[in-house]
């Protein structure tokens, strides 16, 4: 769980302004990365981190035990990814993205990006999820309010696609092209 | 062979070189204030006049620096603060925004008041229906004698397309001493408590054919993608926003439009 955040940081943020800002500052990267990951929208997924911190400052009295904060804050985030998602399809190109989404010039960062860009939104989401996040398909599911078995489903037909989006392009182009044949 | 600890080392390898934007601070804690609302974007009155004059002249910004508000001392300066723009010290005088009303025009009537060749809009949606036209006279504010005056003409061009959808395109003499354009326009949806506006943002595109300047922002009424294809169908020559706030701040002149 990358969002492990120490339960007096996140008590400091449920006390005061100070700890609430600070706890915005730290989270913000981490949101705005998963939701770029899921819209592939650099302004699409700055509006979903931007609602989905304003959500969590809003929500974050409630929360009783800080402990659970990290799948917490992921079921926001992915929630309000989806929503924004949902509300405003669109598609980038591969320059826009370049341009302002992934400063890597590792093209394996690029490749798995075209493959996970060509994943339905849901399964996009569910590999977020679980490779990035780290969460097992039960925590998708109460993350996401679907059924456990539609994310393992997701799972499997987006590992599958990926495995050969990702295979292709690791081939040299001589193997590619026979492949084709 | 792709397995598990591989797939998994090439997403985290992707997600984390996703690079972040400044964390907008200020804006996230305005929007936690309010009570949550429907998942929706405000439908967008981006002409809408003076009452905003932050969202009109300008409007302009480049992201959302953190800033501590001690340092800041009133409503007006924090949202200059917010918008990394200086807006003009004198508002515009009622003599000049009384006189900002738009006149119904046909392409013929229009390109009689104004001082470009106008280029109408091509590559619309297709959904399109209703087209109308209209000109206006724009408010000019002059940075360096702080006066403002009143302006040429400008086109703006309306559209209503499905879903009771409808948006703006504005067309308007190219001018230098505007500086560079903005890379948002904020739209004032309507004030806090303690005063601080709450703005949405939209991207706003400018792109050049002669002497006739065009923008556009996105919205509930045209995406991003539809405004970029409208600029590509019209060859339009793209009008490079401005990166820093001493760019922004570079031209001489303020526009204030109304519709």
């Amino acid at each position: 769980m990358r969002l492990a955040l120490h339960a007096d940081f996140i008590k400091s943020a449920q006390a005061g302004e100070d700890g609430l800002e600070r706890l915005i500052t730290v989270v913000w990267p981490e949101f705005y990365r998963i939701a770029f990951a899921i819209l592939h929208d650099a302004g699409l997924a700055e509006d979903a981190a931007q609602e989905a911190c304003a959500a969590m400052a809003r929500s974050l009295p409630t929360l009783r035990n800080s402990h659970v904060f990290g799948s917490w804050s992921y079921k926001i985030i992915v929630n309000h990814a989806l929503t924004v998602a949902r509300r405003r399809p669109r598609t980038q190109t591969l320059d826009v993205m370049i341009d302002h989404g992934i400063h890597d010039d590792r093209s394996d960062a690029l490749d798995t990006y075209h493959a996970i860009a060509a994943l339905p939104l849901e399964q996009r989401a569910a590999v977020v999820l679980h490779y990035y996040v780290g969460l097992k398909s039960s925590e998708i599911a109460a993350a996401t309010g679907l059924p456990a078995s539609t994310i393992r489903f997701h799972l499997m037909l987006a590992r599958r696609a990926l495995r050969k989006t990702l295979e292709l392009d690791a081939q040299p182009p001589f193997e590619k092209v026979l492949s084709d044949v | 062979m792709y397995n598990d600890a591989r797939i998994r080392s090439a997403v985290a390898m992707m997600i984390d070189g996703i690079a972040p934007p400044p964390v907008p601070l200020l804006a996230i804690l305005r929007s936690a204030a309010r009570p949550p609302v429907a998942a929706e974007i405000p439908a967008v009155h981006w002409l809408r006049p003076v009452a905003a004059a932050a969202a009109i002249v300008g409007a302009i910004a480049i992201g959302v620096p953190l800033i501590a508000p001690s340092v800041v001392e009133s409503v007006e300066a924090r949202i200059a603060q917010i918008l990394r723009w200086t807006p003009p010290s004198v508002p515009p005088p009622h003599w000049l925004t009384s006189q900002l009303r738009s006149q119904e025009a046909t392409l013929a009537s229009a390109q009689a008041r104004v001082p470009f060749t106008i280029v109408p809009p091509v590559g619309l949606p297709r959904d399109v229906t209703v087209l109308s036209m209209a000109t206006s006279p724009s408010g000019v504010y002059d940075k360096l004698t702080g006066k403002w005056q009143l302006g040429t003409q400008v086109v703006f061009f309306t559209y209503r397309r499905s879903g009771s959808r409808s948006f703006q395109l504005l067309a308007d003499r190219f001018d230098p001493r505007t500086g560079p354009p903005s890379r948002y326009q904020y739209e004032d949806t309507g004030r806090l408590r303690d005063g601080m506006p709450v703005l949405v943002r939209h991207e706003k595109f400018t792109w050049r054919n002669g002497d006739q300047v065009m923008t556009a922002i996105d919205g509930d009424g045209i995406t991003a993608d539809e405004i970029q294809a409208i600029r590509n169908a019209m060859r339009g020559v793209s009008v490079t926003a401005a990166q820093t706030r001493s760019e922004l701040d570079s031209g001489t002149i303020d526009k204030l439009y109304r519709f």
